[in-house]
């Protein structure tokens, strides 16, 4: 190889390497004016969809929720807990809250996530809903110590003693024994014992409103993290300044949340109590249900899967058509696997919401019908594990962990 | 035979100038660190060896202990100097046995980490190993009386086969309908990239991943003689540059590229860094006549070049259905051929003394991390690699006559979901077989892929009805 020739590879290297390090290395500096191209714009409009059609109006319904269920919390203690009609009022808040909460369960993403798995992540759901690291015992304990009045009490306390599900088991137990298992300390050493029935339901009742207060506030966090710039990021996804690079990015954290079903109420919620997870026991586990108390499993199931639904096929909180995947699939060309996730996912809720009667009845007479539940569930979710990343190149954001090849 | 043999004998031992192995050398070992301080960089030894908390191991080398985050993140910090060693020519054997030795030893540690050009990373390492890639150029040249004005032919010939053998599979791998056809799965990985600046808009275009499979396809088969032939070179120089650059800007597979561009170096004309930085005459390179030593080294070559063909071509004893059954897939430069996603659950049927017989479902969500479910959910032997880690669970437990069955479907190149593992086998009771297809991997799915070029019109697909 003479020497003009050795040059000559060179100059064409660095020509060939200029170039493709100026594609490979330029992605997200498209210029703002420059219209996305048709894959991207239409990503980008599911970003936007998710924002203003499904979360942001969420949030707003479930701050004004978590007030009103604040001021019940608030007329509950100021009675002492002893008005049946003060803690009828709280529970029938706590239940509407729940409602949006469960539909919102299904798409923590952004600052609701962690930031290991999302973009903005800041872990606040766990600080609203902690489920399933619920812990009725230690909040006896709580109730024991009596220490809710002191100011910055909750922001010293484990999740796991504060949010919706404390709230439930405070609002929705209606005897004065405790959860603790009689070699806990409060048994043990008769501190609870101690306690009047009056004093116990005055007790749940004020720490009741505190979590409330907890909740409410954290609810506000949640909401002023999305509204202070974390909508607009996402809504923005794919254009320069954006935290998302690319709307497809977005995509796939949405994605991810949606696995929300898989992991927690199809093997969560449905798997445990039905006893087909190794963590009940016996053959059924009805104290493992989500709810044990209000006894609204079934309903949160139900709000689950609906609010799926919603994201998936890109549903207005008003109930007019926007773009969800299954407009994605369709303009990939892949129509028909959209019908059949539409279908799936339709099945599954109408399997909760023909479902008679409670989850925790059922699980005593007919476990076979929540473990048909479950399979339900997993029809869809399966669809959602296999087919739909398949087909719209979605990947979960801690497979970003190395490379590939 | 024997005068063949003796030609090759004659032309592998030829005096040949160490430039190009020299510069080779740099520019592995400089990849080598920097592909490292990026590895750290990125926090990825505490998520692949820290994070985890079940490894899939390697047939028959279940032995190699797993490393945990610290060990890990130690191990590559000890790449980023032995790569400067290795590229500066320092203790080079030290440093370049350490460096296989270590990276293999990490990589042994869990099969969901394993990726193509990290075997060719610890191939290529062998190799660099043997040859005298340090006798110019180097610390030890200068200061231990490790410079020899040549080398045998030989030391390129071998490193040339192994980059060789890659391209060669690469292609043999992309020689099927699903590529060549139904342009799959590019199909499914390019329009999400159409936010790419230029070209991503070309990427939603219906005919451009079948364009592009084709062009990959063409690109792997004719590149090494491309590179082989003179005249050739430069254009197919500029080739690899292109090809290599867009795999990198299309898909995540981090250093790939760039080891290639640099191994194709070893295509050129030995001399090739002298020419370039100018001046100094190249070493005449006369032919020696063979000897013991020399004979020796030739078998050696080829040896290792027959086994490097053998190791890929052991695909086809087992299975001809690689993409689905995974069988002989890993070791094969089968790279980027197949996208398969899909759900996994086990069910698991023992008798409880206090409950009686019962089953349960175990998810591989409750064992491992999402990287390792996504990676797993299409490979046989590592669902049955769990099956036993989970019955060999249950018997600690203290339950008995544990029965492990999968419930598993896998889509291949956006198919649609189909049945991947035989729901009534007991995988319990069965074992891994290295070379054969297990017979309770279902058969391949009869649809074929989505075809990217014939999509539905938006405006004729039909839409459910709203609720």
């Amino acid at each position: 190889m003479d020497r003009s020739l050795t040059r000559q590879i060179m100059a064409m290297a660095v020509t060939m390497t200029t170039a493709t390090l100026v594609v490979s290395t330029t992605q997200g500096c498209v210029p703002d004016q420059a219209p996305p191209p048709p894959g991207e714009a239409e990503r980008q409009a599911f970003a936007i969809q998710l924002v203003d059609g499904f979360v942001v109006p969420r949030l707003d319904r479930l701050q004004t929720q978590a007030d009103a269920l604040v001021d019940a919390t608030t007329a509950l203690a100021a009675g002492g807990g002893a008005d049946a009609g003060a803690r009828i009022a709280a529970r029938e808040a706590l239940a509407s809250m729940l409602v949006t909460w469960q539909q919102l369960e299904v798409m923590q993403l952004g600052p609701a996530g962690v930031s290991s798995t999302f973009t903005g992540g800041l872990g606040l759901r766990d600080g609203i809903d902690s489920w399933p690291q619920v812990s009725p015992c230690g909040a006896d304990q709580q109730v024991v110590q009596n220490l809710f009045g002191e100011p910055g009490w909750a922001a010293g306390r484990l999740v796991n003693v504060l949010g919706t599900h404390t709230l439930e088991y405070l609002l929705f137990r209606d005897d004065v024994d405790n959860a603790c298992p009689a070699a806990a300390a409060i048994n043990d050493a008769g501190t609870w014992a101690a306690l009047s029935p009056a004093e116990i339901v005055s007790r749940r009742a004020i720490y009741a409103r505190v979590v409330a207060e907890d909740v409410a506030a954290k609810v506000g966090t949640l909401a002023s993290a999305w509204s202070g710039g974390f909508a607009e990021q996402l809504k923005a996804a794919g254009t320069a300044g954006s935290v998302f690079p690319t709307a497809q990015q977005a995509l796939d954290e949405s994605y991810a949340a949606l696995f929300f079903l898989e992991l927690k109420t199809k093997d969560r919620k449905l798997a445990v109590p039905a006893g087909l997870h190794i963590d009940c026991a016996a053959d059924v586990c009805p104290e493992l249900t989500e709810s044990p108390f209000a006894r609204l499993s079934r309903s949160h199931i139900e709000q689950n899967l609906r609010g799926a639904r919603q994201v998936f096929v890109g549903e207005n909180d008003d109930g007019t058509d926007g773009t969800g995947l299954d407009d994605l699939l369709r303009n990939a060309g892949h129509a028909d696997a959209a019908t059949t996730m539409v279908a799936a996912v339709d099945g599954a809720i109408a399997a909760v919401a023909t479902f008679d009667g409670t989850i925790e009845d059922a699980l005593v007479t007919e476990p076979q019908r929540v473990r048909d539940l479950h399979t339900a569930v997993k029809g869809f979710t399966d669809e959602l594990k296999g087919t739909l990343p398949s087909l719209l190149g979605l990947r979960v954001p801690d497979e970003g962990a190395g490379d590939n090849d | 035979m024997t005068a063949r043999w003796m030609r090759l004998v004659a032309w592998l031992s030829r005096p040949t100038d160490p430039a190009g192995l020299a510069a080779f050398r740099f520019l592995y070992g400089t990849l080598v660190a920097l592909g490292s301080a990026r590895f750290l960089d990125a926090g990825w030894p505490e998520k692949l060896y820290g994070t985890p908390t079940f490894f899939f191991r390697f047939a028959g080398l279940s032995w190699v202990p797993a490393v945990d985050g610290d060990s890990a993140r130690a191990c590559y910090l000890a790449f980023v100097v032995l790569g400067i060693g290795i590229a500066t020519g320092t203790l080079y054997r030290l440093c370049i046995g350490a460096f296989v030795l270590l990276f293999t030893f990490i990589q042994l540690g869990d099969v969901t980490n394993y990726l193509n050009h990290y075997w060719l990373v610890i191939l290529l390492g062998v190799l660099l190993t043997v040859v005298p890639a340090h006798a110019v150029w180097s610390v030890d040249a200068w200061l231990l009386g490790a410079r020899r004005p040549t080398v045998p032919f030989a030391a390129v010939a071998v490193l040339r086969c192994q980059v060789a053998v890659v391209y060669v599979f690469a292609a043999v791998a992309k020689a099927g309908s699903d590529w060549l056809v139904y342009g799959q799965p590019l199909g499914v990985w390019l329009p999400p990239r159409s936010a790419l600046p230029f070209i991503g808009p070309l990427l939603t275009m219906p005919l451009v991943p079948l364009l592009l499979s084709w062009g990959g396809f063409v690109y792997d088969a004719t590149i090494v003689p491309l590179l082989l032939w003179r005249r050739s070179r430069p254009f197919a120089y500029a080739l690899v540059i292109v090809f290599h650059g867009l795999t990198r800007a299309f898909f995540d597979i981090g250093m790939f590229p760039f080891i290639m561009v640099t191994a194709t170096t070893l295509f050129f004309d030995p001399s090739w860094p002298r020419r370039l930085l100018g001046g100094v005459t190249p070493i005449p390179t006369a032919s020696s006549s063979p000897t013991k030593g020399g004979q020796l080294m030739s078998a050696a070559v080829v040896l290792w070049c027959a086994v490097q063909v053998a190791l890929p071509l052991r695909t086809f004893i087992g299975s001809n259905d690689v993409l689905w059954d995974e069988t002989g897939m890993r070791f094969s430069w089968r790279v980027m051929v197949r996208e398969k996603s899909g759900s996994l659950s086990y069910r698991v049927t023992f008798t409880d003394d206090d409950v009686g017989r019962r089953t349960v479902l175990v998810s591989p969500h409750d064992w491992l991390t999402w990287r390792q479910v996504n990676e797993m959910i299409g490979q046989p032997d590592l669902i049955l690699q769990l099956a036993h880690a989970i019955r060999d669970d249950f018997y600690r437990r203290g339950f008995h006559d544990v029965e492990v069955r999968a419930d598993c479907r896998v889509t291949l190149n956006g198919r649609p979901a189909s049945v991947f593992i035989n729901p009534d086998t007991d995988l319990a009771r069965e074992v891994d077989c290295l070379f054969c297809r297990p017979a309770w991997v279902m058969p391949r799915p009869t649809s074929t892929p989505p075809s990217p070029w014939r999509s539905t019109s938006p405006a004729t697909a039909p839409r459910p009805e709203q609720p």
